[in-house]
């Protein structure tokens, strides 16, 4: 098992308490895997906390950064994003480091661009 | 037969010829086919599909024969050059690896990472292949945090007896392959590109000619392995979906097995 993803048979926090909220900031929780949705009662947050982390549209450090559906955007321009067989992702920017989420992923891909911009097609 | 050297062993002349042959080859427009042909197969390699250059199995034949062909473009300009190593447990920041007669400096940080001096800048080193809008060489020498690995990460990593496990890709875990590609582990290969950071963080790193050197050093220890526990550990043997059994031809080569790569001593030796 990939690490981020829920524990099984495991202390499972509630949503809204303190707890809930440490487990979120540890794990950066991601939602595609069957097992993360096993329990049944982890599925309402899960997919919501998921979805925070995976859409989203917001300037990091003054760049624009997009993602939606496994699509990244800085600045309008699209970053090729890869899935790995944990849910996690990587990006043609860090393509040796793999990240828990989307938004995590295009956050770092801003730190290492500086002031360039992504190139999809290599020419 | 060429003997592949500790780079800080080499002498000045040595030096001196090996930048002179990467920059002949990027002259010609050679050395951008082989940065190329790395982007391709690296946005081809997926855990889901078919993996030929990375997260699998054949990530070290295939990147040892990677390696042959760039060293005999280098032998073609200049054929007393043999690829060195740059074993990074032992030459970190301070290393001569990075003067400006041999590989070039760290960035400028005050340049969002540009390499500023050394033979690879300017008119001599135009990025033209690449997956950012930099049309130059950077490098940003442990900004991401994540130190060079150690020696004692390395004898942990050569510990492992078994080549590779299912699934066989980013995910295998108690695999030699993959903690020595880094996916899970130790991880030496992807942490030395992270370090570097700039441009080899990307899937365009051969634009930084310290690629080689780093490779070169991960093929060396996967040598190293292979003389430890048996030259014919490759894994797996057939009927792998998506992945290269030992027998079977890798892209883009479409000759070659891993077997094919798995002795190395007509070619090239470690000295």
């Amino acid at each position: 098992m990939g690490k981020g993803f829920l524990p099984i048979g495991g202390f499972v926090p509630v949503p809204g308490t303190a707890s809930f909220w440490h487990m979120l900031n540890r794990r950066r929780l991601l939602m595609t895997s069957a097992v993360a949705v096993a329990g049944g009662v982890t599925l309402g947050w899960n997919v919501l906390v998921a979805n925070a982390d995976q859409e989203f549209d917001e300037i990091y450090d003054g760049r624009r950064i997009r993602g939606k559906a496994d699509l990244l955007f800085v600045d309008g321009d699209l970053v090729h994003v890869m899935r790995n067989g944990d849910g996690s992702y990587t990006t043609s920017i860090n393509h040796y480091e793999s990240f828990s989420s989307l938004r995590d992923a295009a956050k770092r891909a801003v730190d290492t661009l500086g002031d360039l911009r992504p190139v999809t097609h290599a020419h | 037969m060429g003997v592949r050297k500790n780079q800080q062993n080499l002498t000045a002349e040595e030096k001196a010829r090996l930048v002179e042959a990467i920059l002949s080859l990027k002259g010609a427009g050679t050395y951008d086919i082989f940065v190329r042909q790395h982007i391709e197969r690296f946005n081809g390699d997926s855990d889901s599909g078919t993996r030929i250059g990375h997260r699998s199995p054949s990530f070290l034949p295939w990147h040892r024969k990677y390696l042959i062909e760039f060293e005999r473009a280098l032998q073609a300009v200049d054929a007393s050059v043999s690829l060195p190593y740059w074993d990074w447990t032992t030459a970190g920041t301070r290393s001569t690896l990075w003067a400006t007669d041999f590989m070039g400096p760290d960035g400028s940080r005050t340049q969002n990472g540009r390499v500023t001096s050394g033979p690879f800048t300017g008119t001599d080193w135009p990025l033209t292949v690449r997956s950012d809008s930099a049309g130059f060489l950077r490098r940003s020498f442990g900004s991401s945090g994540v130190p060079l690995p150690t020696a004692r990460d390395v004898q942990t990593v050569l510990a492992i007896r078994t080549y590779d496990t299912a699934p066989w890709n980013s995910t295998s875990s108690g695999s030699f392959r993959n903690n020595l590609e880094g996916f899970r582990g130790v991880n030496l290969h992807n942490r030395v590109h992270v370090w570097v950071n700039g441009t080899m963080a990307g899937a365009g790193s051969p634009n930084d000619p310290v690629f080689w050197l780093h490779h070169c050093h991960v093929d060396k220890l996967w040598s190293d392995w292979q003389a430890a526990h048996g030259s014919a550990n490759y894994l797996p043997v057939s009927g792998t979906a998506d992945v290269v059994d030992i027998d079977e031809a890798m892209q883009p080569w479409g000759d070659v097995t891993p077997r094919d790569m798995v002795d190395h001593s007509a070619i090239y030796t470690y000295g």
